[in-house]
């Protein structure tokens, strides 16, 4: 699990430290910052892969740029003002990696360079390259990544290096969770934008079948999906399904709690799409192998409010489940999703995130222990508070 | 230094850009955010609350919060280090029932308007109103009062035009909005909000000009350098 994120000048980010929790949800204004926060450890995962560029940044659902563009474009003072971008982290086993990154604003390579890198744990000093050194290796490759190979795989360094590789920015959307059109990042279990949902639904619920703990867990979600009794995979030849839509080998089925029986299954082409919306969140959050910090961007869209509270809840009990090894950077901007945070659990974090007088992207942690023990009655929620402006993180309309 | 967390109540959109210029200028190189506070409301139950009446619903909301007074809205003060209250000062000549506000026993008297010059006499007054609906006495150290005199817009006509022949004492003029919207084309300010966002940076490099010249926005500024 990733505990601490440091970024400068990239793109907003002039400056941002923040500590990470297991659940972290960043909220703000349209245009606050909060995709480039979430891309600017993507940018890392692909430094960590060894190799910064279009491909490498696509792959991990960070919007490629030119330098012109990722290098934050403020007047900052002249010791701000460096020509390289640094992205660090660390891990929750002491490992850490700092990376610095250049490519010219003008005539710019397709591949970034890599000005510094340290990946260490605690004292140790697993790869590193100086300024000195910068010029003696290849500049667009990565040395941590190729250190790694020579460590053996239960390696801190390992651990964090793999983490940041297989970081991903998720974000769903309809035609790909109902199989309408290809989703061009596919990933096991799930593409970034929902492709190969029924399969990850078919795998989930095989796998629960074996682990009695899943199992539990994947009853939640069908709790969510009220106006269902069940919901399941299924041969996309065996299912009513316009001989119209695109057809996958699996699509998803629902059967309808109302319907009369013989006449009450739907597929995902047809069913509410904030029931694929909510497999996907559970498919990211409980399936063996979806990555262990993923991001998901804007992961309330299409949600009823009292659903994405549900949701929210439910979501920091499954990651929960996951021992360790579930952690997930959201962003949501609808204010209900705030009520289901278990905000007295230290490891889930609400973030604000807005522009500051010079346009600089803040965040801070909003922590509530203090301000919630004097609050005057519980018609105060979090939501109230959020929409009131009472926590900031609002635009000034 | 970390950055300085203002909340703002103003009547309006187009005074959070005047203020939010003058901010600019008074801070200079620290660095602020600034988040204007709405009172609670729907439009199918009778409006969001802008104007003076907004103020009023806002400050009245937030007492209640903090059991009595807007200072011990701990809700509030876990995000904002300042609450920043505007109200211009000609609302002193107005009534509660004008906009539609039931005054309650411990809101002072409305309308409270005072001869002008001083523009001191009637922005006092006020302020023991707009205290009144804080449940404060005296303006606590996180609370500091913005009461432009007559109006926001006198300081933007001091900001852009500062060489108007209007009159001497333009803290008692009382149409500084409909004299800046009577300009030529050219140098016309209609009260929108593009048009204020436009004229923001000249407002924001004009300001010691403004507070050198205009009493209230002398007192604004020290208010809110002791308090940040």
């Amino acid at each position: 699990m990733l505990t601490h994120l440091h970024v400068e000048r990239f793109k907003s980010l002039v400056k941002l430290e923040l500590e990470l929790g297991r659940v972290n949800l960043f909220i703000g204004s349209n245009g606050s910052g909060k995709s480039n926060l979430l891309e600017s450890l993507g940018v890392l995962g692909a430094a960590a892969f060894g190799r910064v560029e279009d491909e490498t940044l696509l792959r991990r659902g960070v919007r490629p740029g030119v330098p012109s563009l990722y290098k934050t474009a403020f007047s900052l003072t002249p010791q701000e003002n460096t020509s390289h971008i640094l992205f660090s982290c660390e891990g929750k086993g002491g490992a850490s990696l700092s990376v610095t990154l250049w490519n010219p604003l003008g005539n710019p390579s397709p591949a970034w360079k890599y000005k510094t890198e340290n990946l260490r744990v605690g004292q140790d000093t697993i790869a590193t390259r100086t300024t000195t050194s910068a010029g003696r290796h290849n500049q667009e490759q990565g040395m941590a990544a190729l250190k790694t190979v020579e460590l053996p795989p239960d390696h801190a360094a390992v651990a964090l290096m793999d983490l940041l590789r297989s970081y991903s920015i998720y974000c769903p959307n309809t035609p790909s969770l109902r199989g309408l059109v290809q989703d061009v990042q596919a990933r096991d279990p799930v593409g970034l934008s929902g492709g190969r949902l029924p399969e990850a639904v078919d795998e989930l619920l095989a796998a629960a079948q074996k682990d009695p703990k899943l199992a539990e867990l994947v009853d939640e979600v069908r709790e969510l999906i009220d106006w269902a009794k069940d919901f399941s995979a299924a041969p996309s030849t065996k299912v009513p399904l316009s001989p119209s839509a695109a057809r996958s080998r699996l699509v998803i089925q629902f059967v309808d709690r109302y319907m009369k029986k013989g006449r009450n299954r739907l597929t995902g082409y047809d069913a509410s799409e904030g029931a694929l919306y909510i497999l996907f969140v559970a498919v990211l959050a409980m399936h063996a192998k979806a990555p262990p910090c993923i991001a998901i961007d804007n992961f309330d869209q299409a949600l009823n409010p009292r659903l994405a509270q549900r949701l929210m809840e439910k979501l920091c009990r499954w990651t929960a489940a996951r021992n360790g090894d579930g952690q997930m950077l959201l962003t949501a901007h609808n204010p209900a999703i705030l009520d289901g945070l278990p905000l007295s659990d230290p490891s889930v974090r609400l973030f604000a995130i807005e522009r500051n007088s010079k346009g600089h992207t803040v965040v801070r942690r909003i922590d509530l222990q203090e301000a919630m023990a004097k609050r005057p009655d519980d018609t105060w929620t979090l939501s109230r508070m959020w929409l009131n402006g009472l926590l900031g993180a609002v635009p000034n309309v | 230094m970390s950055d300085l967390r203002i909340a703002l109540v103003a009547e309006g959109p187009t005074d959070r850009i005047v203020i939010q210029a003058a901010l600019r200028a008074m801070l200079g190189a620290r660095a602020f955010v600034l988040q204007q506070l709405q009172p609670e409301g729907s439009l199918a139950f009778g409006g969001l609350g802008g104007g003076w009446g907004g103020v009023y619903r806002w400050c009245k909301q937030a007492a209640k919060r903090g059991s009595g007074s807007v200072s011990r809205d701990a809700l509030l003060f876990q995000s904002f280090d300042i609450l920043l209250v505007h109200l211009d000062v000609d609302v002193a000549s107005s009534s509660y029932r004008a906009a539609n506000v039931a005054q309650d026993s411990t809101d002072a008297p409305l309308p409270c308007d005072r001869p002008c010059p001083p523009a001191s006499a009637a922005s006092d007054a006020l302020r023991s109103v707009v205290l009144s609906w804080c449940g404060e006495s005296h303006t606590p150290t996180n609370v500091v009062l913005c009461l432009p005199s007559r109006c926001t817009e006198t300081w933007v006509l001091n900001a852009l035009f500062p060489h108007a022949s209007v009159r001497h004492d333009l803290e008692c003029f009382a149409g500084p909005e409909t004299w800046l919207a009577q300009q030529p084309v050219a140098k016309r300010l209609r009260k929108h909000q593009g048009s204020y966002l436009a004229r923001a940076d000249d407002i924001c490099a004009a300001w010691a000009g403004v507070t050198s010249s205009l009493s209230e926005a002398k007192r604004f500024q020290g208010e809110l350098l002791a308090a940040s």
